[in-house]
């Protein structure tokens, strides 16, 4: 509460900031029914040091998947991507070497973006990651409202079962919710992911723990 | 390429790679709730759906009719994308994600691409057709389903009982026929040219001796109409080469061995005359063996499943019986019965899957060395393929063989027990089946059993229970329910409406076996209506028909265990109504027997 009232009373600084970079719209407010599931692959798990080096961002309208309008970048990292992060996603370095400049991906990203709410999973390392590129490049950070999977998953399964651990692993959540997990560490697969389980959530029954 | 959509399959992998690359590009994928509205009557729709989780249901909103469940791979609504309004109304009958394909682009692709649309237009047009004209061998089918008629019969010739023999070899010779009709006295008898011989040769007959004497009486018939298969059962069943055709008392030809055999190509009738001529258990024993492939040949070919059962039970009586014939003494056979149970007995065993028999000897007979003689029996019958019954009801099972009265006592027995062991034991002899011996000895036990049952509605209601004692492998929302891909169709379909038709006919003393036929006098007595006999025997014929096919397909190990995922989306369509069924016929039996808690 008190980290979104104070997000609120600097919303008319950033929004100055913003406007010198030519996005104050980005700080109108949101009246639409799409929301914009957003998942990065990057170098390491360090938001305030790791690259992206893949963005992916699906939108969600009603309770359809707009799959047809996808984003899918591959950012060429500024530093060399470490083994134990390419175990995990596979991106090697020599793949990444493709890609476009953060710098050329960041204002389609934002375009993409717009307004709308930014759907995650542990979306506040993703949003933390994409306000230090914003930050370094812009001067400014998002205001866009964030919708934690996990926690939409917690209140649903917890409400029901109010002793249980909740077990948040990715792969459990797409099980519990029989959710079929397309392309698992591609970015643009766990957004499609992220998204079907949020509306699984938001529409459907509640999830049953085995 | 983000999405997972599987191009590999028809009618998509016939998309160029351009055009498969577009659709991915093209497709959303959205989200129903268990229960909602997809598509409505009359609607014009916009989008094609490619089911990638849950199940879909199209129904008549008006007759409130049901049409077919979609699921994985499934799409729809196939009729309405070319313009017409949607047919039906199409509801999720549990959580469901679909692909959704915008019409336009459908609509695009089907003009790029003909075989595409071709696909869509043909598939259309067999849907339901397809499962019934099942790839194969199609020659063989037909000829399997051709009915008897003046193109493959040979013309009766009949003569008068005086006739003498010299004019009679002549009328054959001249004619090149086989058999002749003698007429008697408004009696029709068989005359052959082996006849003829044995007259003139071993009986050294004048030319002119009347040829009444050598002809044969009691003519076997089939009727015109009547499938040519039945003719060929009918010839394998009582030893003989020829039959008699009939239309209503009237002779209008005679059917032989030889000429059916050159019209049919499997060795199904041969491997029956090897079976009645075995002359050791070796020969019996290859016969036996070959049984299998015959299955399998007649699966590939197309033949119904029904013709199959009752050709396969047929065969394995003739196998029983010519082992008995061959290992017991004269004595042994004309005063013991050997029965057969379980499916065997109900004639529903396609593939050899156990050995359940017993004997009945009948009252004051002895013989010293019976044991020795049912343990050769039985090692027989496992040489010829056949498992042990795991429950050991085999005739090497002292338990199994009695005389008569111990019978009598031991039913009586069963009938006074409670326990669900005894009520089951009572339940596979209801399905007792003579194979050989004195058929008067089982009749006496049938009819014991039966007596037992009668007016003790408290028992036959505990009898009956039984059937409802495992689940129908149906979901909340009336899909399939399997675990890990398999679904048990014994436990799940089979065994019921098998017992379940068992404690019906038994309640109502019908003599039949098999279930089928059990099924059909009990219609035609009016305990189950008309439209639920037909459904249940449609049913358990498909149930036993995707068993068979699965079966075959193992190489080793025979289970009751379908594999959901080798099923088409078809014949995993009917096995779902199949399984509705089963939910129908449970209640009913519920009601029937006034069960009050399953």
């Amino acid at each position: 509460m008190l980290f979104q009232f104070l997000k609120h009373c600097k919303m008319p600084f950033e929004k100055k900031k913003a406007a010198r970079a030519g996005y104050q719209w980005l700080f109108e407010p949101y009246h639409g029914d799409e929301i914009v599931s957003l998942d990065f692959e990057t170098t390491g798990l360090n938001p305030k040091i790791d690259d992206i080096i893949s963005i992916g961002a699906v939108i969600v309208k009603g309770q359809r998947v707009l799959t047809s309008k996808q984003l899918n970048l591959a950012i060429k990292p500024k530093q060399v991507i470490p083994q134990d992060a390419i175990k995990i996603h596979r991106i090697r370095n020599q793949d990444a070497a493709n890609g476009i400049t953060l710098e050329q991906a960041l204002p389609e990203l934002l375009q993409f973006i717009g307004n709308r709410p930014i759907l995650g999973y542990f979306v506040k390392f993703d949003l933390a990651l994409l306000n230090r590129c914003c930050q370094q490049r812009y001067d400014f950070q998002l205001p866009n409202d964030a919708i934690e999977l996990c926690n939409i998953y917690y209140k649903k399964v917890n409400a029901y079962y109010p002793d249980a651990w909740v077990d948040h692993k990715f792969e459990t959540l797409a099980t519990t919710l029989d959710i079929p997990v397309l392309g698992r560490h591609s970015a643009v697969g766990d957004a499609i992911t992220t998204a079907l389980m949020y509306l699984k959530l938001t529409y459907g029954n509640r999830p049953k723990l085995m | 390429m983000t999405t997972d959509f599987n191009c590999s399959e028809p009618p998509f992998s016939l998309l160029t790679l351009a055009q498969q690359d577009a659709l991915q590009r093209q497709l959303d994928i959205v989200y129903f709730e268990s229960g909602a509205q997809i598509l409505t009557q009359g609607q014009q729709v916009s989008s094609f759906y490619i089911i990638i989780k849950g199940v879909i249901e199209e129904l008549d909103n008006t007759r409130q009719e049901v049409f077919a469940h979609y699921t994985h791979g499934d799409y729809f609504d196939i009729r309405s994308q070319f313009g017409s309004p949607c047919k039906h109304d199409y509801r999720s009958m549990e959580e469901t994600l679909c692909y959704q394909l915008p019409t336009e682009f459908f609509l695009k692709l089907t003009r790029e691409n003909p075989a595409f649309v071709d696909h869509f237009q043909q598939n259309l047009a067999q849907k339901y057709a397809k499962l019934e004209a099942r790839v194969g061998d199609k020659n063989l089918s037909e000829f399997i389903l051709t009915q008897i008629d003046d193109s493959n019969i040979q013309p009766a010739v009949v003569i008068a009982d005086d006739t003498s023999i010299k004019h009679a070899t002549q009328m054959m010779l001249e004619q090149k026929i086989e058999t002749l009709l003698v007429e008697h006295e408004g009696q029709y008898g068989m005359l052959t040219g082996t006849d003829l011989l044995k007259a003139s040769v071993m009986a050294q007959a004048a030319n002119d001796t009347p040829v009444l004497g050598f002809a044969h009486f009691n003519l076997i018939a089939v009727a015109q109409g009547d499938f040519l298969f039945n003719a060929m059962l009918a010839m394998t069943q009582n030893h003989i080469e020829r039959v008699v055709v009939k239309q209503g008392l009237r002779i209008t030809g005679i059917l032989e061995m030889p000429h059916l055999l050159s019209l049919f190509s499997t060795h199904s009738h041969v491997l029956a005359l090897r079976i009645a001529r075995a002359k050791d258990l070796t020969e019996l024993q290859d016969a036996a063996i070959t049984l299998q492939t015959l299955v399998q040949n007649l699966t590939n070919n197309g033949i119904k499943i029904e013709f199959i059962m009752k050709l396969m039970a047929t065969m394995n009586g003739q196998v029983m019986k010519r082992l008995f014939q061959l290992i017991m003494p004269d004595a042994v056979q004309q005063h013991c019965c050997l029965i057969v149970m379980g499916s065997e007995g109900r004639g529903e065993q396609i593939i050899k899957t156990d050995q359940d028999n017993a004997l009945i000897i009948r009252d004051g007979f002895t013989e010293p060395n019976l044991t020795q003689y049912l343990e050769a029996f039985s090692q027989g019958l496992l040489a010829c393929g056949y498992p042990a019954c795991p429950g050991k009801v085999m005739v090497n099972n002292p338990a199994w063989v009695n005389t008569s009265q111990q019978w009598q006592r031991q039913i009586q027995h069963w009938h006074q027990s409670q326990q669900g062991d005894d009520i089951m034991q009572l339940a596979i002899l209801a399905d007792a089946h003579c194979i050989c011996g004195p058929d008067a000895l089982l009749k006496q036990l049938k009819q014991t059993l039966l007596d037992g049952f009668n007016q003790q509605t408290v028992k036959m209601s505990q009898f009956a229970a039984i059937a409802l004692r495992f689940a129908t492998p149906l979901g909340l929302f009336g899909g399939l329910k399997a675990q890990e891909d398999h679904l048990d169709i014994k436990k799940g379909g089979i065994f019921t409406i098998v017992h379940g038709v068992r404690a019906l006919s038994i309640e109502h003393a019908l003599n039949a076996t098999n279930t089928i036929e059990r099924i059909q006098q009990l219609q035609k007595k009016q305990v189950i209506d008309p439209e639920m006999a037909t459904n249940l025997i449609h049913t358990l014929q498909l149930f036993f028909w995707l068993r068979l096919e699965q079966q075959l397909g193992q190489h080793q190990g025979i289970n009751n265990e379908l594999s959901l995922s080798q099923l088409s989306p078809n014949e995993r369509d009917l096995l779902r109504h199949g399984l509705h069924v089963v939910k129908k016929f449970k209640k009913l039996l519920a009601q029937h027997f006034m069960i009050r808690d399953y």
